[in-house]
């Protein structure tokens, strides 16, 4: 079965680009695995109720970012490990932790407290 | 995107067709195999001559239709069995039921698929023992869609099939079409006043405006190509034939672009302006801009 996507018309950014927002992070989160066929274009277009063209589109574009490859024939597959899949993974910790240093900042929290307390709870989690 | 030994569903070559206070012109138009195609246009644009002509129903004064690799409307009657035709004004009997016109089809159209029509009639929550004058409007589409596609047409042509019917009622109907997608020898062509109806589904998009086709594209091209601008920067704007609503303002312009690129961004930052916003347009917006800038420019059509 097809994972969930999220879609909406209300979303300012144009289909494709939300279908390969919902791909990235089936594949972030692991739900999707390296090496892992995708649907068909005219599956994943049914499944989710957007034209062929428009998934199409989204696979162009996964493609040229190496998050996905496509084989003549064969189909689509997740990417095995490589730079853009790791590029994704830290764009999305980076986006938390722009939000902890924002925090910090505000809260008057100098870099050296901060990395410690970083230090301390990543010693705690272990 | 597509290469020249793909078939075509369906090729018409500078087709005209004139009647006494409207002309069809110089109609060029290819549908590839497997591709869903939205004829969008407003009332009298000539949506439903060319479906017309599509289906062998009415004959070219000129120009050549070819539907599924052959002659119209010479072979309008083999088109019959490998092409469905719905259309609001579509005549049933008004005393029978779903169930008979199911078996009153069925007897003529050699394709038609028992298990699919009473899939379709459980997806439509359509009572098959009910007389067609007892079904509401939206009702009565859905039973004619459902008559279509068990024949398992080929080439599907919908004229303006969600005119009438409600939001829910038209999203079942498009709902519905999406399975049709998943064989890939299917084809659809459909007309619609709405972009909205023909956003979701269609792959390609013509817009038709006065007898003419005045553009025809894949719609992730239409949304690439347009754009609402901001620019900063004073002096004359670069020529283009594809700019409208040009608007002026202390410090820069607004405006709408139709063919939008990198080359665009180079010409304006030549010519001594940035572009400080760089907005994306939905379909409708296109769609009347459009329409719009080919009226401006009657006589040299804008393509690709």
């Amino acid at each position: 079965m097809l994972p969930p996507f999220q879609l909406s018309q209300a979303d300012g950014r144009p289909m494709y680009l939300q279908i390969m927002d919902n791909i990235k992070q089936l594949i972030l989160k692991g739900d999707w695995s390296q090496g892992q066929a995708l649907p068909s274009i005219r599956e994943l277009a049914v499944a989710i109720k957007v034209s062929v063209i428009t998934v199409k589109r989204a696979y162009q574009e996964l493609e040229r970012e190496h998050v996905i490859v496509t084989r003549q024939g064969l189909g689509s597959f997740v990417a095995e490990q490589n730079q853009a899949v790791v590029d994704l993974k830290h764009a999305e910790l980076m986006a938390c932790v722009d939000q902890v240093i924002a925090l910090a900042n505000l809260l008057d929290i100098g870099q050296a407290e901060l990395l410690a307390l970083m230090a301390k709870r990543i010693k705690e989690e272990r | 995107m597509k290469s020249s030994t793909e078939s075509w569903v369906v090729e018409c070559e500078n087709v005209g067709k004139r009647y006494k206070h409207f002309n069809l012109e110089g109609l060029d138009l290819r549908l590839p195999q497997g591709e869903i195609l939205g004829l969008v246009g407003p009332n009298g644009a000539g949506k439903s001559t060319c479906l017309r002509l599509l289906m062998g129903f009415i004959q070219a004064d000129s120009g050549n239709v070819r539907v599924l690799g052959r002659d119209l409307p010479k072979h309008a009657v083999w088109l019959k069995e490998r092409a469905a035709f719905v259309s609001e004004d579509m005549r049933l009997f008004s005393e029978a039921t779903i169930e008979w016109h199911m078996a009153f089809v069925k007897k003529f159209f050699s394709r038609w698929d028992d298990a699919y029509a009473k899939q379709l009639l459980h997806n439509f929550e359509l009572n098959p023992q009910q007389k067609i004058k007892e079904l509401s409007l939206g009702q009565r589409i859905k039973a004619t869609l459902l008559l279509a596609l068990a024949r398992r047409p080929q080439l599907l042509v919908l004229d303006e099939p969600s005119t009438g019917l409600d939001p829910i009622a038209r999203f079942e109907l498009t709902s519905q079409l999406f399975d049709i997608m998943l064989n890939e020898e299917n084809s659809v062509i459909f007309s619609s006043q709405f972009t909205q109806d023909v956003e979701r589904l269609s792959d390609g998009i013509a817009f038709m405006d006065r007898g003419n086709i005045v553009s025809h594209l894949d719609k992730e091209s239409y949304l690439d190509k347009w754009r609402r601008l901001t620019l900063c920067g004073d002096g004359p704007l670069p020529e283009s034939k594809n700019m409208l609503d040009i608007q002026q303002y202390s410090g820069g312009y607004t405006l709408t672009h139709a063919a939008f690129n990198r080359n665009v961004v180079q010409q304006f930052e030549e010519a001594g302006f940035s572009i400080t916003n760089a907005k994306m347009m939905t379909l409708e917006e296109i769609f009347i801009d459009q329409v719009r800038l080919s009226r401006t420019h009657k006589g040299d059509a804008v393509h690709a």
